[in-house]
């Protein structure tokens, strides 16, 4: 077999060396993440005769295929983001697989036991069905509006962490929805379709719907990372999954149910974490378009929190639904508004929620 | 979880969907089609269920690859021929998975239907693990492999190699137009036509030339691939179930076809049948198996009763793949010092099976390919491309040059639409530019970019040389002696050139409405 000349002094290079490494060494998720997504301002920009930008096919309407204002924020390199979980696909499905692996151990468990026989009927009917299967809708909609953000996102290092996220709320749409599957063959009290009427009819859920659905018109890809993760997460969701489902759940002797929210609760984190790199990003040092940008974030804080403490406030009633509560609608809200507004806080932004810290 | 809970649940999961009322949603990605809300449900895995299929599908592949593979040494041990394309080729498939990626996300936005967009969510993280996928097999490969230059790089390469230039014209189709546009281009056409020849019979290839790491991935990767095929038929079918539709669904898929046929039947029949060493069948027979038989005899036919029928352009799709391989094959190994993989010249062994498979063969290429082989030496002081009195023009839609579907039978044609010259290689380019020209404004070619540039310069320009600085990433052999270097190239004194700045137009492209 024949080989290439080796009598160099020179060290043949054997890895992705054009990628510039955000710590010392090149890892995998970099490798197989990083410049996958053509950009024709640097990497992909051919530096010929031709100057500008080069598209081999517009859009429908003529516009490029990637567009910088999908975004209102300014950054000059987005192919510089990094997501700080790290995840590709494998460790990304391998994760999943094994939380949904844990849930379906779990409920067979509790099958099995009879666990799932002495849980409350009226929490089954009222919370898990009424509440929690009406909640699994907003889950669902954040999927749908992710799909496209990942589509537009500025470069893959973002659109897959936007695609990993769409992911996750779907996963937990259909966890609520094998979860009560399951419970009727143990149960007389679950009534699968009281969610969707709640969802679409309750003065409970009206607020969240209407940001549900404005959830899903909004076009601004880093808009909604931002206020889904650093607004919608941890108010909303806080309060709807966490609180309302996860904690009251074991003094209802529901054991399943917590550990669905606890799988999703870790998935938030995550989205959490990818969300403070982004807006670090957007606002360090070195951007020119910073304090415009810092400037943006504000404004879509301050938006994104008034809309999601109204529905945040409208919750109240499910609260009332759990028959053992150990924790009550009020106190729950405030500790989900003092969060929300640390976690604003600590990125150096106000939240209009800044009293209740 | 018993069967009827399965499909209780199933059920459910398609009931997500509601009619908005507090929030207007206009369109994002406007169509010139009516989806209707209920379809046959091409997709029936939950993701508890996918997450559990994918993982175990990746420990497989991850696995082997890494322990008995890497500690066998068997990279090392395929036919470098054949791993010579691999540098090229890898790069070309994983744009086409991001893509794909892309199309989904529109998919998803766009097309209200709840079982439709059950599938598209699946493919969307399936896009992603094939671009994971097919990026950690070129990264293994630049490990393992006896010569990792140009594996390194490839994706560096992506826009200023012009064979891969045409790939990314091929595959933005996949996500540029709307989403029945794009899923036109990439489920029905590339997924269901070309992913079997592709991912299926091309590992054959790999596998009978030694290397094991392609099958590995590739077959992973089309373990997929049916669930992608199904969501296609579901989208077409749905589409052309609203009479309305079926015009435009027509004109879209004709333009479609087109658009992947003249890349990767020229590409994939080139890399299909000059890089085998170890011979055995030809592109013809596997095109004639997946694309003739399967897709337009079988896949194609059933939705006729629908309304849909075969590419207006399909007859002389086929009657050109006899050729556009060997020609974008010479044209490839003619312009090799521009390419960043060894080309070798072909063996007498080779010449036999060429004129066995497609008979008439040596009278069309045998005589470049005997040329070829006395140009390897850098002491002759020739390279092929030097030789031709004027390289062709490059397509202005799918960018590939003009010389199919063989030199001397090319329906290359210059044309001007709006001050700008356009050449375009074939009916079914110019037809695609002319209904919608303003998707061009922006788009240039390789000659465009790169005409006036000293070969040397260029070279150095993108950055095709090996690590010691002087000898080149591509070669036009295999042998650790003799290889070119910079100064072999720039005396050859060869100037890039724009061919179609010195070639007159044949009138105005008649653009239609």
């Amino acid at each position: 077999m024949s080989a290439v000349p080796n009598d160099t002094a020179v060290k043949t290079a054997r890895d992705f060396t054009y990628i510039k490494p955000q710590r010392r060494r090149l890892t995998e998720y970099e490798a197989l993440t990083v410049h996958m997504q053509p950009d024709h301002l640097t990497f992909d920009n051919p530096r010929g005769r031709i100057e500008g930008t080069e598209w081999y096919l517009l859009r429908g309407d003529g516009t490029a295929l990637w567009n910088p204002d999908s975004t209102a924020l300014k950054h000059p390199d987005w192919f510089a983001y990094r997501d700080p979980s790290q995840h590709w696909q494998r460790t990304y499905v391998r994760h999943q697989e094994q939380q949904e692996g844990a849930i379906e151990r779990m409920t067979e468990d509790a099958a099995l036991d009879g666990s799932l026989k002495e849980i409350d009927p009226r929490w089954i009917t009222e919370v898990l069905c009424g509440h929690y299967r009406a909640w699994s809708f907003f889950d669902y909609a954040i999927f749908r509006a992710l799909a496209p953000a990942q589509r537009e996102a500025l470069s893959d290092t973002l659109g897959n962490a936007l695609c990993f996220q769409s992911f996750d709320h779907l996963r937990h749409a259909q966890d609520v929805i094998l979860y009560l599957v399951e419970l009727e063959n143990h149960s007389d009290a679950v009534v699968d379709a009281a969610g969707k009427e709640a969802w679409l009819n309750s003065p409970v859920y009206q607020p969240a719907r209407r940001l549900a659905e404005e959830i899903m018109a909004t076009r601004d890809w880093a808009e909604l990372m931002i206020g889904l993760n650093l607004v919608v997460g941890p108010l909303l969701q806080q309060l709807a999954a966490s609180d309302l489902v996860r904690r009251n759940a074991l003094p209802n002797r529901d054991a399943v149910a917590a550990h669905i929210v606890m799988t999703a609760e870790r998935d938030r984190r995550r989205n959490l974490a990818a969300t403070q790199a982004l807006v670090q990003m957007a606002v360090e040092d070195g951007n020119p378009d910073a304090a415009a940008n810092r400037a943006t974030i504000q404004r879509w804080i301050d938006d994104w929190t008034r809309r999601t403490d109204a529905a945040a406030v409208a919750l109240a009633p499910a609260f009332e639904t759990a028959p053992v509560q150990v924790v009550d609608h009020a106190t729950a809200l405030a500790a989900a508004r003092a969060v929300t507004a640390k976690i604003a806080g600590d990125l150096g932004f106000t939240s209009p929620l800044e009293s209740a810290r | 979880m018993k069967g009827e809970d399965f499909i209780k649940a199933h059920d459910r999961v398609k009931e997500f969907d509601w009619q908005a009322s507090y929030a207007e949603n206009p369109e994002r990605y406007p169509m010139p089609y009516k989806i209707p809300a209920k379809t046959s449900d091409p997709f029936r895995h939950l993701v508890r269920d996918y997450c559990a299929m994918e993982r175990d599908k990746d420990d497989r592949q991850y696995g082997a690859m890494s322990d008995v593979m890497a500690r066998a040494k068997m990279p090392a041990k395929a036919s470098e021929r054949w791993s010579e394309v691999l540098k090229m080729v890898l790069p070309v498939t994983t744009y086409a998975e991001y893509a794909a990626m892309k199309c989904t996300g529109q998919l998803v936005e766009s097309v209200s239907n709840a079982e439709l967009r059950q599938g598209y969510l699946a493919q969307m993280i399936d896009e992603v693990r094939h671009v994971n996928q097919e990026a950690h097999l070129v990264r293994y490969l630049a490990k393992h492999a006896p010569d990792p230059e140009g594996f390194t790089q490839g994706f560096r390469l992506r826009n200023t190699n012009f064979i891969t230039r045409a790939s990314r014209a091929a595959f933005d189709g996949f996500f540029a137009g709307n989403p029945i546009e794009g899923a036109l281009n990439l489920q029905v056409v590339a997924e269901t036509a070309y992913t079997n020849p592709i991912f299926v019979t091309l590992t054959e290839v790999a596998a009978a030339n030694g290397d094991q790491a392609t099958p590995t991935t590739f077959l992973s990767v089309q373990s997929d691939e049916a669930r992608h095929m199904a969501n296609g038929y579901a989208t077409l079918a749905a589409v052309a179930s609203v009479e309305d539709n079926l015009p435009q669904l027509q004109r879209d898929f004709d333009t479609a076809f087109w658009r992947q046929h003249t890349f990767l039947d020229s590409f994939v029949g080139a890399v299909y049948d000059y890089f085998q060493e170890n011979r055995g069948g030809s592109y013809l027979e596997a095109w004639n198996e997946w694309v003739g038989d399967d897709w337009a005899g079988s896949y194609i036919r059933k939705l006729e009763p629908f309304g849909v029928s075969l590419p207006s352009n399909w007859e002389e799709a086929a009657g050109r793949i006899k050729w556009v391989g060997h020609t974008a094959m010479m044209l490839f190994a003619a312009s090799w010092p521009m390419q960043f993989l060894r080309v070798d010249p072909l063996t007498a062994k080779d010449f036999d099976w060429f004129e066995k498979k497609y008979p008439g063969w040596y009278d069309h290429y045998g005589k470049f390919w005997e040329s070829y082989a006395t140009m390897t030496d850098p002491a002759e002081g020739r390279f092929p491309l030097g030789l031709f009195e004027s390289p062709p023009p490059l397509c202005r839609v799918c960018q590939m040059p003009c010389v199919f579907p063989r030199p001397d039978i090319s329906t290359v044609r210059i044309k001007t639409h709006a001050g700008r010259k356009h050449a375009f290689c074939s009916d079914g380019c110019e037809r695609t530019f002319a209904i919608e020209p303003h998707r061009y404004a922006n788009n240039y070619t390789w000659d465009e970019h790169f005409e006036g540039y000293e070969l040397g310069d260029w070279i150095k320009h993108c950055g095709l040389l090996r690590a010691d600085g002087k000898t080149l990433i591509a070669q036009p052999h295999l042998k650790r002696e003799r290889m070119w270097t910079l100064d072999d190239v720039r005396a050859l004194k060869f100037e890039i050139r724009n061919p179609l700045k010195d070639l007159p137009a044949q009138g105005e492209v008649a653009v239609l409405q």
